[in-house]
């Protein structure tokens, strides 16, 4: 009997094992934002990001109402984003980012307005059908 | 729903590239005599159409986007054929241009959205051409989008299960059937209202200037 109040002192230190402790610090993360070309965000919707050369994700979740990611690089390198909705809709995407320089993260991101992309992707098609319609009549002659 | 890249297993997307190969020749064949100067203009009017219609999306209940997608209406007036050829290089265009659809996935949303939709399109009119030119046309349009979609759940839903890790986590597109077809064709249903109506409004425009027999 005199080792019952041991044993219950060994089975209360072993028992704090399965608690979840908190820890809040500030710290600073990239922040990843995913919308659809509209402007709607891609909200609520699962990712995974696999850290530079792992096949194995690092981090995985759902994006925020803004449609938002916070990632902490904890190594340099490419790190890869998987971001989808269960209709399909979706990036791979790969980042480059820095340890410890969450503002030094870049995306290889498309830097052409895309009202100029548009209204290139309109001339693409009028200027092929238009060169057609050339080939066309001059085979006509 | 262009399939972006990444998304799809080279299981999936070799073949597709292959049998779209084989369909743009098919697609391609006879392509000179079929074209004139009176059909080049307008099939680049519809084909600048669908273009800019699969980059309007409209918000849909439950958070998600979608878009016309101008197939229907293409088939209809200018046949199967050109209809996949022209649409294909609007997929070509939006992915290379927005990254809206992938490269590696172009042979299957080419074969779904462009050769399946139009073939359904235009078959489907003929099989309902008892109803009415406008009702057959609005059906047409709506269920060549929804086997379209279908297609794309599919395929979509198929890839956890041929390709996944040897713990069996999916290594491309990570949801089943039970997920993707719900989630692709019920904001399609409501799409598919719109596709209809458009390829109406097209197809009498189209009929009124003569570009289609009566």
């Amino acid at each position: 009997m005199k080792w019952l109040p041991l044993l219950a002192l060994f089975a209360a230190a072993t028992a704090t094992a399965h608690e979840i402790r908190l820890d809040v610090s500030g710290s600073s993360a990239t922040v990843i934002t995913l919308h659809y070309a509209d402007g709607q965000p891609f909200a609520f919707e699962a990712y995974e990001i696999y850290p530079a050369g792992s096949e194995t994700p690092g981090q995985v979740g759902r994006t925020d109402g803004r449609g938002r990611i916070a990632l902490l690089a904890d190594s340099a390198g490419e790190w890869r984003l998987k971001a989808w909705s269960d209709d399909g809709h979706g990036v791979d995407r790969k980042l480059t980012a820095l340890a410890g320089d969450p503002a030094a993260a870049t995306a290889p991101a498309a830097e052409t307005p895309r009202a100029a992309l548009w209204l290139g992707g309109l001339g693409t098609i009028f200027g092929l059908f238009g060169l057609l319609q050339l080939y066309l009549g001059r085979k006509k002659r | 729903m262009h399939i972006p890249d990444g998304f799809l297993s080279p299981q999936t997307y070799l073949p597709a590239w292959g049998v779209a190969t084989v369909a743009w020749a098919w697609a391609g064949r006879g392509l000179a005599q079929r074209l004139d100067e009176t059909l080049v203009p307008r099939l680049a009017m519809l084909t600048a159409l669908a273009y800019a219609l699969g980059l309007i999306m409209l918000p849909l209940p439950g958070g998600t986007s979608g878009h016309a997608i101008g197939v229907a209406a293409l088939a209809l007036i200018f046949g199967v054929r050109l209809a996949f050829l022209a649409y294909s290089g609007v997929l070509l265009l939006q992915a290379l241009l927005f990254g809206a659809g992938g490269i590696t996935a172009l042979g299957v949303n080419a074969l779904a959205l462009g050769l399946v939709g139009g073939a359904v399109a235009v078959g489907l009119r003929r099989l309902l051409a008892r109803c009415g030119d406008n009702v057959a046309v609005a059906l047409a349009a709506f269920v060549s989008l929804q086997v379209s979609a279908l297609l794309i759940a599919l395929v979509l839903g198929v890839q956890p299960l041929i390709a996944h890790r040897e713990d069996g986590s999916p290594l491309f597109f990570p949801l089943g059937f039970a997920v993707t077809v719900p989630a692709v064709l019920l904001p399609h249903l409501l799409i598919g209202i719109g596709e209809a109506a458009l390829t109406v409004l097209v197809w009498r425009y189209a009929r009124r200037k003569g570009w289609v027999a009566a």
